[in-house]
């Protein structure tokens, strides 16, 4: 059979920076590959590629036998290859309707804005999708978790020969991962061939059939998926053996996905680090209301500990997030900060006030795509300084080329871009950022969206870490397992509120999700 | 204090109002600053509530309102013009020297002809070239004036246009002709950004040009046309002029760049672009007219009156702001 998709040699660089030396492809009608790398490796350049995006490509790629050129994303909508991006490229003007047609309107000239959310409804509804999207709602009032099924189904109504999923489930909760995979599997029935893109190898494994693994650029094994465990992969992926990992290889095999493994790290020693009894939390919250659901809201972050904060998509967690930090006024309630009764009126304030947040969206609202790593890496210590504007650049550029080493950004260079950087890389410039403002409690809502298994287990230190040295973290995750790994405590947001609090040593992932969905389905928006 | 006593039941209606409608009717903010200062001067000015003079407002205003209904369209689409007022006082130079050696058609088609192409040539560089809008337009009015001024020798050109003096300056019963013109190009504008593919995507490529390019929205084509779209706008404008005063004058509508914008902005349009309604444009279009007549007719000192035309912008822009935060879907 001719395969449906086929990549030769495909080059691509950046300046005289090669981002993809030669690397090949082949996918059969109907096959669901898994391209995995990481972060950096090039697999979104390739996306991209395949989109249209980059027309100066190198190497060859047919589709059906058929050599074609992937001049404009026209051309590749043209070929049907479709593609999820990795980073929401969505329209936040315009409603979820027009997005999800944005470029597909009926019609030939004319247009209603009633028959373009007629026509994504209908899709929806043959996607099974329906009522997981309010159609009508702007694009930027909805949640990262919405935006995300927003753009699955602008790809999925598409009809596509060829669709590429980038990194679909980074920032998916567990419901909406089972449905997607669902869908693709549809998809793929009906003979469209599909690359998949995540940094859970688990899941990776389990979804594919075939699949193929980048290392800077340039193919470095491929095989069955029933040939590889987390394990190997991890290896191919890295070049060498990540020790944190071997452990997860066994947690992997109950839960069908990668994390650390609870008690992988060292919860911090009560006597220690902790905050002695008696003395005031670092953050404590008392009767919160704001934005659209959230209420009743107390909660307290002491030194030394982690709290997690787990929920459903619409729980309502990034808005406490956002309202502990000013960003999103507070109908009512008190804040106190070491037992200092206070009123943050900004995250500005805030980060005086020793709370900094790392944001849900990185692309909308964490990093300043067109300013240099430096300048993103130091933006939130500038800012909680109070030095009015005084600061030698010399100093700066030190700053920002210690926290890119620290963390292993690639490519470490302080002067790139931060839109230039991948995914994953971004994801660490915008935590890097939080944490050089040196906050006595940091808020980091999804923090390891989207980043590789090394770069994960790199960040869970650095949050223990952070604990370990008495600062306090509120940490928002989808992912259960990362939420069991680090907290100390765990939080469960229903419909806007606390609902049950647990210790983060007895808690289990069943008492977890029971608590999180019991009696309320999940809603539409945040 | 007449003033005072005539605002408060106005605004304890349009609160009521509000109230009544979830909010939202907030997003008329700006239509709330214009009927509010409307009722203000008709009560306390009985020169100002003449239909004579109310009329009068609306044919002033006819002439900017089209051009910024062409500002509108670009700035939607993440751009702005700043060449509309050289744009202007050429097509007005051209179609008064078109109108003495040719039929009047052929005048109005040579204006217009201005128009499409500084728009088309702005559009170029802009949306293929990715030039920034400001440059661009900046650099493309001064060339077009240097231009003007070369060809004309900074001297009046006088026309033979009585049609389009009728156009200016005519009336169909109390309805000034141009006002016709405004409400006929304003119509047109509505029916392209709402109800075509083109207008869809002048929102779309304002909101997230990559995103829309990504999405297979013809990005280049769309902004092209924009100000295409704008450039003809401004010339039609040209042409009103030229039918004010029966001449093209060539140091004329130099305040038609940043008085289009300013409309816009007023009306909601943000710098970056990606939204904006046309409703908006009309409203802030009439609340300057209303406010510069206002002035005069209370015999405002002229020195003072920018003074207040500013403040009241300011205040318009807070109003619409505060409407704003408290329509839903925010
Ligand atoms: N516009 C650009 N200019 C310069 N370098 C770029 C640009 N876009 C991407 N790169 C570089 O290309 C490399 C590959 O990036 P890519 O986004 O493809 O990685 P990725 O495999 O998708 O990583 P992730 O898992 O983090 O999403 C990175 O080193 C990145 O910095
Ligand atoms: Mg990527």
């Amino acid at each position: 059979m001719e395969p449906r998709l086929e990549m030769r040699d495909i080059t691509k660089s950046f300046g005289d920076v090669a981002v993809l030396r030669g690397v090949s492809l082949e996918l059969a009608p109907g096959e669901i590959h898994g391209l995995v790398g990481q972060n950096g490796a090039g697999k979104s350049t390739l996306t991209r590629i395949l989109a249209g995006g980059h027309a100066d490509y190198g190497g060859t790629v047919r589709i059906d036998g058929s050599p074609v050129r992937l001049g404009s994303p026209r051309d590749a909508a043209r070929h049907g290859i479709a593609v999820i991006y990795q980073d929401f490229s969505l329209v936040p003007q315009l409603s979820a309707a027009d997005n999800i047609m944005l470029g597909s309107e009926p019609g030939r000239v004319t247009f209603r804005a009633k028959s373009i959310r007629q026509a994504a409804a209908r899709l929806l509804d043959t996607a099974g999708m329906a009522d997981t999207i309010p159609l009508d709602a702007e694009v930027r009032t909805l949640s990262a978790a919405v935006r995300q099924r927003v753009e699955i189904a602008k790809a999925l109504t598409r009809n596509a020969r060829v669709l590429v999923l980038d990194e679909p489930t980074a920032r998916l909760a567990d419901a909406d991962r089972e449905r997607l995979f669902a869908l693709m599997r549809q998809v793929a029935a009906r003979g469209t061939a599909l690359i998949f893109i995540s940094h859970f190898l688990g899941e990776v494994l389990d979804v594919t059939s075939r699949l193929t693994v980048l290392r800077d650029g340039a193919f470095t094994a491929s095989g069955q998926a029933a040939d590889f465990g987390t394990t190997s992969l991890t290896t191919a992926m890295l070049g060498r053996e990540l020790a944190a990992v071997e452990e997860e290889e066994a947690s992997d095999k109950i839960r069908g996905r990668a994390a650390v493994l609870p008690g992988g790290h060292p919860r911090t020693p009560d006597a220690t680090a902790r905050t002695a009894p008696g003395t005031p939390a670092l953050l404590a919250a008392t009767g919160l209301a704001g934005g659209r659901q959230v209420r009743d809201v107390s909660l307290a972050v002491h030194g030394g500990e982690v709290v997690g904060l787990a929920g459903l998509v619409g729980s309502g967690r990034s808005t406490l997030a956002r309202m502990l930090v000013g960003a999103t006024p507070l109908r009512e309630g008190s804040l106190r900060i070491r037992g200092k009764a206070v009123r943050l009126r900004s995250p500005r304030a805030a980060l005086r006030a020793g709370l900094a947040l790392v944001p849900e969206d990185r692309r909308a609202q964490g990093l300043v795509t067109t300013s240099p790593a430096s300048e993103n890496v130091v933006l939130m210590a500038l800012a909680g300084t109070g030095r009015a504007g005084i600061v030698g650049p010399r100093s700066l550029r030190k700053i920002a080329r210690e926290a890119i080493a620290t963390y292993e950004v690639r490519p470490p260079d302080a002067d790139l871009g931060g839109g230039a950087f991948s995914g994953g890389n971004q994801q660490k410039l915008v935590l890097a950022r939080a944490i050089l403002a040196n906050p006595d409690v940091l808020v980091a809502d999804q923090p390891t969206a989207g980043v590789d298994v090394g770069t994960k287990a790199q960040i869970h230190t650095i949050i223990r870490d952070l604990a370990g040295a008495g600062k306090g973290v509120l940490l928002i995750s989808d992912d259960l397992d990362e939420l069991l790994a680090l907290s100390d405590r765990l939080l469960v947001m229903r419909s806007g509120t606390v609902v049950s609090e647990v210790a983060g040593t007895a808690a289990t992932r069943d008492q977890l999700v029971g608590a999180m969905s019991a009696g309320t389905p999940s809603t539409g928006t945040r | 204090m007449q003033a005072a006593d005539a605002v408060a039941p106005v605004w304890a209606a349009w609160s009521k109002a509000v109230a009544g409608n979830k909010g939202r009717l907030w997003r008329y903010g700006i239509w709330a600053a214009l009927i509010v200062l409307t009722l203000i001067l008709v009560i306390v000015s009985p020169s100002f509530r003449t239909p004579f003079n109310l009329t009068n407002i609306l044919q002033q205003n006819s002439m900017l309102g089209i051009v910024a209904c062409g500002m509108l369209v670009m700035m939607i689409s993440g751009g702005f013009d700043l060449s509309v007022g050289a744009v202007g006082a050429t097509a007005s130079v051209v179609a008064a020297w078109a109108s003495g050696h040719a039929p009047l058609a052929a005048a109005i088609v040579a204006g217009l002809a201005v128009g499409l192409v500084v728009g088309a040539v702005n559009g170029i560089l802009i949306a293929k070239g990715g030039i920034n809008a400001f440059m661009t337009t900046f650099a493309m009015a001064s060339v077009v004036t240097g231009l003007l001024f070369a060809g004309t020798n900074a001297a009046p050109v006088t026309g033979n246009a009585p049609a389009l003096i009728t156009l200016a300056l005519g009336r169909a019963g109390q309805v000034p002709y141009a006002f016709i013109a405004y409400i006929a190009v304003a119509a047109v504008t509505w029916f392209l950004l709402s109800r075509t593919k083109w207008g869809h995507y002048v929102y779309s490529i304002g909101g997230n040009r990559e995103a829309s390019y990504l999405s297979g929205v013809p990005v280049v084509t769309t902004q092209f046309a924009a100000f295409v779209f704008g450039g003809l706008c401004a010339a039609f404008g040209g042409l009103l002029l030229l039918g004010q005063s029966g001449i093209g004058q060539p140091s004329s509508a130099t305040d038609w760049p940043l008085t289009a914008i300013a409309i816009c902005v007023i009306g909601g349009v943000p710098l970056s672009g990606g939204e904006g309604r046309l409703h908006g444009t009309i409203a802030a279009t009439l609340l300057l007219g209303v406010i510069t007549d206002g002035l005069n007719l209370l015999n405002v000192s002229a020195y003072i009156q920018p003074t207040v035309t500013g403040a009241v912008i300011l205040i318009a822009v807070a109003v619409d702001k505060i409407s704003r935060r408290r329509a839903p879907g925010r």
